[in-house]
């Protein structure tokens, strides 16, 4: 660890940030689809 | 519901790869003049990767929508973009914390760093064009269009550091002509399993978010039929 240490992990938590907010966000959409279509279906 | 392999094959090799990397990025030895910074360089410069490689997609499969007709080309056109354009945001920022210690601010209008904001600017345009034509067809065309034009502008962000003189360095991996690598051999190894581990992980979230589009898409035409039938029923 040296005086660099925190500006490497803010720029991997900001990478990652946007991977898991990006992965998160498509999920709840594709539940949200995925209920829709479950309430719509024929019975 | 049917088990989508590819989906999960892809998940499993980019989480894994990504695991890898991020274990041997911080673990990696120090550079004599950068310290720890040079860490950042397993992150930063497959995310700018990532980002040249989604707008490529963006250009080819509006190109092969303009051929073929086919929505599946517009849907992978319109998530290539969106992949692009979050990649880019997060390219920029790791730019910016690295640009504090080595240039002592966090921005300076350098050509790189130029280019990659309108790059923003051009991806964010073509999202924002796309929510604003209704006509899927129409959408799908004039966006293409955009795609493709804004595809050209990738060779010119990644020749911005060779163009132009500015404080961004010129690129450590030299691909044109004659493959050079500028740093210790010792980085080299990470930094292609980290380009490459960056490589599956856009093919992977492509492939998600073409599902999420085609399962919207499919529902917005449900619920457009539907309307058009009660339309109808209620003309008599």
């Amino acid at each position: 660890m040296d005086k660099y240490f925190w500006y490497v992990l803010l720029s991997y938590l900001a990478t990652f940030s946007v991977l898991i907010g990006y992965l998160v966000w498509m999920w709840v959409r594709l539940r949200a689809v995925r209920g829709e279509d479950a309430s719509e279906a024929p019975r | 519901m049917k088990r989508d392999v590819t989906t999960t094959v892809l998940g499993a090799a980019s989480l894994l790869g990504l695991a890898v990397v991020l274990g041997l990025s911080l673990t990696s030895p120090l550079d004599v003049n950068k310290g720890s910074l040079v860490r950042l360089m397993f992150v930063h410069v497959p995310e700018a990767w990532l980002s040249y490689l989604a707008y490529g997609g963006t250009g080819l499969f509006g190109l092969l929508y303009l051929i073929q007709r086919r929505r599946h080309w517009d849907r992978l056109a319109m998530a290539s973009g969106e992949i692009g354009l979050l990649f880019t945001l997060a390219t920029i920022v790791g730019g910016m914390l690295w640009a504090k210690p080595t240039w002592g601010t966090y921005w300076v209008w350098d050509a790189r760093l130029t280019t990659t904001a309108l790059s923003l600017v051009v991806y964010g345009g073509y999202l924002l064009i796309r929510s604003l034509i209704d006509d899927p067809e129409r959408r799908a065309r004039v966006s293409a269009v955009v795609g493709i034009v804004g595809t050209l502008y990738v060779p010119v962000n990644y020749m911005a550091v060779e163009w132009w003189r500015g404080v961004h360095q010129t690129q450590t991996l030299k691909l044109l002509g004659g493959v050079r690598w500028d740093a210790a051999p010792v980085y080299l190894p990470t930094l292609l399993l980290s380009v490459a581990s960056f490589t599956v992980l856009y093919f992977f979230l492509l492939r998600l978010r073409g599902i999420l589009a085609a399962r919207e898409e499919a529902r917005e035409e449900r619920e457009l039929t539907g309307v058009t039938g009660r339309v109808e029923v209620a003309r008599g």
